[in-house]
């Protein structure tokens, strides 16, 4: 895996619910200690956006879809244990 | 997510309760599926649920931020629901109603709010049920009000609060509730209430100042004042005093808003504090200050009225002075209702307003004297109307106008001619035409002046008149009331000129103003007496006091005396003449002191007035320093000339003299300085310089630079040679160019001539002092002449010295010896000189000296006939000398002759100095003499060639005298050779005189001056060391030869002796400033270092008292014997087994008629060291034996007695000798006596004492060895000792009982003494116990206090002799 390439991410989100809010939080965080300047975030609320959700088969949130790189991987849930979310996206275990 | 298959239905109920059921499981088990990280699920069709516990999550959430939203915020929040009842508070609200027990709030949730309104009563009531009103407004459905407010106070005892309430409702329809807030409000409204109050005062000061601008007098201004405070400043009153400046007595003039009453219960006064203190008011009445008093309640002075003002609602007063001319005149009093209201911003703004009303005080003054003519006028005008003839003969113009038509009435005469017209012109032209104006404007004008019922203001009117010129007219209107109709009466006058003139004072005024105040000088209007009447100037701080201080008042009251005299002359002087100048006067003011200068001018006279007087006082203290200065310099500077040898000298730019000034007085310059006018410095006649060379000189003069002491000498017109010192700088003109040099210069010829003198004296000084140095140490007359001659030339600087002694057989001077410069010193010594009076060398000086026997001098050779070879000197280059007689006895033996080069080099001063070398010459002549004269012996000793004690004193004199000369010290050292006695009487005599004279000629090789060493004694040696720097010098000297002597092997027979010496020393001056002294000091430090075991020892004071001591012991002792004090005590000695007397020992004692009897201990050694041991120890011996024979005669059963012999006799050589002659005197002497010699002594010497022990015994005494087991003893030798009883030392019979080796001991020494067959004696037996070992162990005899002490021979005889008779018998 290049370590150059851009990570898209798309989290989904419940409104402002307590845990959707979680993972917002910590996936900026994440990115932003770990990605530095190779991330992007867009963030859909499935309360405004039932359509979208619905599309992309989601059907607990928070979820994070990881866009690229590829292959596109789905995790649910707050996002709050960094190291499973970055073996989840295949990065090198690097001490939090 | 797969969809979860629903069970079969029974029922929509069942439907319900089974969906429900799934539902809560599902969310269940999708909160445990997802730990609890899932907000919300969707469903097929993409809707999203939230999950229940995230949704109560949410719930809590926003009820958490809710709250601490409502806690945040200030205001005290209590939620209502739509009944009113309170659902929840925040904390605010729950501290709020905890802290403030008031009844409208209160808190508890589930509290109907809106019923507490309703029920609330007392204060604030109205506005709770208000609240309460409000509210219910806001939950009518259908949108009632939006929102409503309520402000209400909310004071507690201690600060005044308020409180905004809002209340809002929910945000649906119909509100399900309202949110209530209650907001402090205290601080906005206190800012507010501080705004409003400040806006009250600037209306009143706009209004008071609209009022200063129209106003005409005083108490129209003071009414109106008091009238706008109250109305436009909301005060509760206001009230204006004003003061009698004679009675100190207030009253008020003018009021509002207070009541008669009131008014009248006020006293005010400005004389000051009363019992019950100042009130504000008159203290600010008094002092013209402000007088704030923010809590009337608490003002002790207000206490007395303190009810009268509360009544009323007054809180706070405020008092401010108004002055008129910077003089407290009034005081206006203003009264506000709450505490509190004078802050600084308001006192500041009413302090300006007080200013304000001052200043118009001051102007309604200046506008009454105007004013009085206008009132004269006005005046006129009301008579006017009524003689309208007299209207036309004034001046004025007048115009009557009825207000109905608004037409003229009349016009008189001034009127027309003023506008140029005819009457009936005027009259047609109405007044609205004249005026330019419109009906109108008129109309309203003098309605106005009607309704005013006053005088209108005059209006002033700029017209061109017929020529075109500009004119002012003034008119003045006035409303007269005609029937029904109303007439206007106006006034006109031509007010061009007036105004003209006006402008023109103004203009005078300001350019005087500003010329005054260009003035830096002080400008009073003074009347003839020196009253201050004005003072026009900015500079307050040049004013003996300031300035509202002075006016009024007298220079005489303000300034002191001299200041205020001179002021007053120059006004009188101005007075007569009209203007005076110059008189000055200094004043002493906080910057110092300060002189001015007056201008003083009479103004021109108003009639009827006093003289006035301006005043100019200019400051001219720099002047004045600047004088003062100056004049200083130039006092300084000619004291300067002027003393006795100074003098200014100037040269121009050629270096050329051009003046002196001063020089006149001094010797030889006066005339002399006139002709050096137009000479340079190096052309004077006869002038050389000293300090350095003309070039370097005029080098440094070439450089422009100063100089200091430049010394030249120059041959005065007299002959005289004359030293000079000048200094100098160079002066440069305006321009910085070189214009010459001036200075000054002194005469310095008598310095000179003293420097010459003390160089002189100095080296006769020096020639004193080395031949008194010489004279103590030369033995040889010869030598201490040549000597002498030698320092008079060398050390005195003489061209030629010589001396020479009288023959008198010859009648001849014989030179001696001889000293100079030149060789004729040689050839002088082979001269005779006759002394014969007749012939022509008798007269010479040397003649006379010798004759008269005073010194003979001449300081000028050259031209003295009496000098004998004066050719012979005159070419050696001697011009002065002196021939000084030696005397010895009184009579002249010698003369010492002196040349010198300069002339007049003998002066009184020189001449006794040579006097008393002359003395002392003739006395080391005659000492000398004397010293060959005397017998030898009586200075020497013949032994050792040494000085004797007399000589070593005498010569140490003569060192002492140096010493004190030359300001050193001296140290005189006594040497002893130790147990030099011993070596003599062991040795024999001769022996020790040949190791004396070793010692000496040591002493004398190691001290490198037989002269400072001596022999004072028999083994006694003294050194002097003449010169003592220092004491450690001495110390160190001492232990160097002290080491040296003991090292030292003197050979004598092929035997080496090595000798051992102890030292006392003395020093000069601690110990003694006489020789005597000193050698009595020497000695008692040496007898110290000889009792002590140092080697050497200084003398101290301290030193004295215990030497003294031993002395007199030495002394008493001496005596002792002489006066029998000395007895023998007998201690008995027994048979241990009988008990019996068998002997007894004889103990010396010393009845000393001081102190009592002395043992033995105490002046044994003392005896020894003196000597004194021999005679003491034949004294007991011979007691001893008398005492004995005495007792046998009698019949007495007398015991053998036992002497001590002391280490000292027994060396002695005569010891057996002298025994035998002691037992001689009877044959049954020897018999009765026993010597006791110690262990110790007797193996000193065995060989020796074995002989001599033999010897005694063989004369048929005993021998006991005492102290026995002490000493060393040979046992070798033991058996061979002459003895006949051995003594056991005491301390052996002590130990006998401390334990088995002490008795082990002692039974082995009697063993011991048994074995060689001898006695034993046990001595110091004090018990039983030892009584009783020594007799187990067979001792023989004892002795000790168990028995007896030792006792008088009378007493001994008495209890043992006779009783052992008694018993024999």
């Amino acid at each position: 895996m290049s370590r150059r390439a851009i990570f898209r991410f798309r989290l989904y989100v419940a409104g402002e619910a307590p845990n959707s809010m979680a993972a917002i939080a910590n996936l900026a965080v994440l990115c932003r200690v770990h990605l530095p300047d190779r991330y992007e975030i867009e963030i859909v609320d499935v309360f405004r956006d039932p359509k979208r959700a619905l599309a992309d088969s989601i059907f607990m949130t928070p979820t994070l879809v990881v866009l690229t790189p590829p292959p596109i991987r789905k995790i649910v849930g707050t996002l709050s244990r960094t190291q499973t979310v970055l073996l989840a996206l295949g990065l090198p275990d690097i001490a939090a | 997510m797969k969809s979860i298959t629903a069970p079969a239905l029974q029922g929509t109920d069942e439907e319900i309760r089974t969906l429900i059921e799934l539902l809560h499981a599902t969310g269940q088990r999708l909160e445990q599926l997802t730990a609890g990280e899932v907000d919300a699920v969707a469903d097929s069709e993409g809707r999203s649920f939230v999950l229940r516990h995230v949704q109560e999550r949410q719930r809590h959430n926003e009820a958490a931020k809710q709250a601490a939203i409502l806690n945040a915020l200030p205001a005290h929040i209590a939620l209502l629901d739509a009944q009113g009842i309170i659902i929840s508070v925040n904390n605010a609200w729950r501290q709020f109603a905890a802290l403030n027990a008031l009844p409208s709030p209160q808190f508890g949730v589930g509290v109907n709010y809106l019923a507490l309104c309703d029920h609330a009563r007392g204060e604030g009531a109205a506005e709770a049920q208000q609240a309460a009103a409000g509210i219910r407004c806001l939950l009518i459905p259908g949108g009632g009000a939006q929102s409503f407010s309520l402000e209400y106070p909310c004071h507690s005892p201690a600060q005044q609060r308020w409180f905004l309430m809002t209340a809002t409702p929910f945000a649906d329809d119909p509100p399900h509730g309202v949110v209530v807030m209650h907001i402090d409000i205290s601080e906005r409204k206190r800012a507010e209430g501080r705004i409003l109050r400040l806006n009250r005062v600037y209306a009143v000061q706009s209004g008071i100042n609209a009022l200063i601008v129209r106003v005409h007098d005083r108490d129209e201004l003071f009414r109106e004042t008091c009238r706008i405070a109250v109305e436009a400043g909301a005060f509760r009153a206001a009230w204006i005093g004003v003061i009698d400046p004679q009675t100190l007595d207030g009253r008020i003039v003018a009021w509002h808003g207070a009541d008669q009453d009131f008014i009248r219960s006020i006293k005010l006064t400005a004389r000051g504090a009363t019992a019950q203190g100042e009130p504000p008011a008159c203290r600010s009445l008094r002092q013209g200050q402000t007088v704030i008093c923010n809590d009337i309640a608490t003002e002790p002075s207000l206490a007395p009225r303190l009810d009268v003002l509360l009544q009323r609602g007054y809180r706070s007063m405020g008092c401010f002075p108004l002055t008129l001319a910077g003089q407290p005149e009034a005081v206006i009093v203003l009264f506000a209702g709450e505490p509190d209201y004078f802050d600084v911003e308001e006192v500041q703004l009413l302090a300006n307003l007080a200013a304000n009303i001052s200043f118009a005080l001051d102007n309604l003054e200046h506008e009454k004297t105007l004013n009085r003519i206008d009132a004269q006028r006005q005046q006129g005008e009301e008579s006017l109307r009524r003689f309208s003839s007299a209207m036309d003969a004034t001046a004025d113009a007048i115009y009557l106008i009825d207000r109905t038509s608004m037409r003229f009435i009349h016009v008189n005469d001034a009127a027309c001619r003023m506008h140029g017209k005819t009457r009936e012109e005027l009259l047609a032209l109405g007044p609205v035409a004249l005026l330019e104006t419109s009906r109108a404007e008129l109309e309203r004008t003098y309605d106005a002046i009607i309704a005013s019922g006053a005088d209108a203001e005059p209006l002033e009117l700029l017209r061109l008149r017929q020529d075109g010129s500009q004119a002012w007219i003034e008119l003045r209107r006035h409303a007269q009331r005609t029937g029904e109709r109303w007439t206007i009466i106006t006034l006109g006058r031509d007010i061009t000129e007036r105004k003209r003139h006006e402008q023109e004072i103004l203009a005078t005024k300001t350019r005087l103003q500003g010329m005054l105040d260009a003035i830096p000088d002080l400008l009073f209007e003074l009347g003839l007496d020196g009253r201050y009447y004005a003072y026009h100037s900015p500079h307050q701080e040049l004013l003996a006091a300031p300035k509202e201080e002075l006016l009024g008042r007298t220079v005489g009251e303000m300034l002191p005396a001299e200041a205020a005299d001179a002021v007053l002359s120059a006004l009188r002087e101005a007075d007569t003449t009209g203007r005076s100048a110059g008189k000055q006067f200094k004043l002493a003011l906080p910057q110092g002191i300060l002189w001015f200068e007056l201008s003083v001018a009479r103004m021109a006279v108003v009639h009827g007035q006093e003289p006035r007087f301006i005043c100019l006082s200019r400051d001219i203290t720099e002047r004045k320093q600047a004088e003062l200065e100056l004049r200083e310099n130039e006092a300084r500077f000619r004291s300067l000339i002027n003393l006795s040898t100074d003098w200014y000298w100037q040269q121009d730019a050629d270096l050329r003299f051009v003046a002196f000034s001063g020089g006149d007085h001094v010797d030889g310059w006066g005339k002399d300085q006139l002709t050096w006018v137009g000479l340079r410095r190096w052309e004077i006649p006869g002038i050389a310089p000293i300090s350095g060379t003309w070039q370097e000189h005029k080098a440094l003069l070439e450089g422009r630079k100063p100089f200091r002491d430049f010394e030249y000498q120059r041959l005065a017109g007299d002959g005289a040679l004359r030293f000079v010192e000048a200094s100098g700088e160079p002066i440069f003109d305006a321009d910085g160019d070189f214009a010459g040099y001036r200075g000054v210069a002194t005469d310095i010829t008598l310095r000179k001539s003293a420097e010459h003198r003390i160089r002189r004296l100095n080296r006769v000084h020096a020639v004193l002092s080395g031949i008194n140095a010489l004279i103590v140490r030369v033995a040889d007359r010869d030598a201490l002449f040549h000597e002498a001659c030698r320092i008079a030339v060398e050390d005195g600087g003489f061209r030629l010295a010589w001396i020479g002694l009288i023959d008198e057989a010859a009648m001849e001077l014989v030179p001696i010896a001889a000293a100079g410069t030149t060789t004729d010193a040689g050839t002088l010594v082979n001269q005779r000189f006759s002394l014969v009076e007749e012939t022509p060398r008798g007269n010479t000086l040397s003649a006379r000296a010798i004759r008269s026997k005073e010194p003979v001098f001449t300081n000028d050779v050259p031209n003295d006939p009496a000098v004998v070879f004066q050719a012979e000197h005159a070419q050696r280059g001697s011009r002065s000398m002196a021939i000084l007689p030696l005397l010895v006895s009184g009579e002249t033996v010698g003369v010492l002759a002196l040349y010198a080069e300069e002339t007049g080099f003998f002066d009184e001063e020189e001449l006794k100095l040579l006097t008393e070398l002359a003395g002392d010459i003739g006395f080391a002549i005659d000492h000398l003499a004397k010293e060959a004269r005397l017998n030898y012996l009586a200075y020497y000793d013949p032994l050792t060639g040494l000085a004797n004690r007399s000589l070593f004193l005498d010569r140490v004199a003569q060192h002492l005298r140096n010493a004190l000369a030359g300001g050193h010290g001296l140290a005189m050292l006594l040497i002893d050779l130790e147990r030099f006695k011993n070596i003599n009487d062991s040795l024999g005599r001769p022996a020790g005189d040949a190791l004396l004279r070793l010692v000496a000629d040591w002493l004398t090789s190691h001290v490198e001056d037989a002269s400072l060493v001596a022999r004072v004694g028999a083994d006694h040696f003294a050194v002097v060391l003449p010169e003592v720097k220092q004491d450690c010098d001495v110390a160190r000297q001492l232990e160097l030869t002290i080491e040296a002597l003991v090292e030292h092997p003197f050979r004598l027979n092929d035997a080496v002796f090595r000798v051992a010496a102890k030292v006392g020393v003395a020093l000069y001056p601690e110990d003694g400033a006489d020789a005597d002294t000193l050698f009595r000091n020497a000695e008692a430090a040496l007898k110290r270092a000889k009792a002590s075991g140092q080697r050497y020892l200084f003398y101290t004071r301290t030193m004295t008292a215990t030497v003294a001591a031993s002395l007199s012991l030495e002394n008493q002792l001496r005596q002792a014997l002489d006066n029998d004090e000395f007895v023998l005590h007998y201690q008995p000695k027994v048979n241990l087994v009988s008990g019996k007397l068998v002997g007894a020992e004889a103990l010396i004692r010393w009845n000393d008629p001081r102190s009592g009897l002395v043992p033995p201990v105490r002046f044994i050694p003392v005896l020894e060291e003196i000597g004194l041991i021999y005679e003491v120890g034949r004294w007991a011996l011979r007691r001893a034996i008398a005492d004995y024979l005495r007792w046998r005669a009698a019949g007495l059963p007398a015991v053998r007695i036992a002497v001590n012999v002391s280490p000292l006799q027994l060396r002695q050589r005569g010891f057996v000798a002298e025994i035998g002659q002691a037992i001689a005197i009877d044959p049954q002497a020897a018999a009765g006596l026993e010597l006791e010699i110690t262990e110790s002594v007797i193996m000193e010497d065995i060989k020796h004492n074995i002989a001599s022990l033999q010897a005694v015994r063989a004369m048929g005494v005993s021998i006991a060895i005492d102290d026995f087991g002490t000493g060393f003893s040979s046992l070798s030798y033991l058996s061979k000792l002459p003895i006949d009883t051995l003594k056991i030392d005491r301390s052996f019979v002590i130990d006998m009982t401390t334990g088995p080796q002490g008795l082990a001991l002692v039974s082995t020494i009697i063993d011991l003494a048994h074995a060689l067959k001898l006695k034993v004696v046990a001595e110091g037996v004090d018990t039983e116990e030892q009584q009783r070992l020594l007799n187990l162990l067979n001792c023989d005899e004892m002795q000790g206090y168990l028995f007896s002490k030792p006792l008088p021979a009378e007493v001994f005889e008495a209890r043992y002799l006779a009783a052992a008779s008694a018993t024999a018998a």
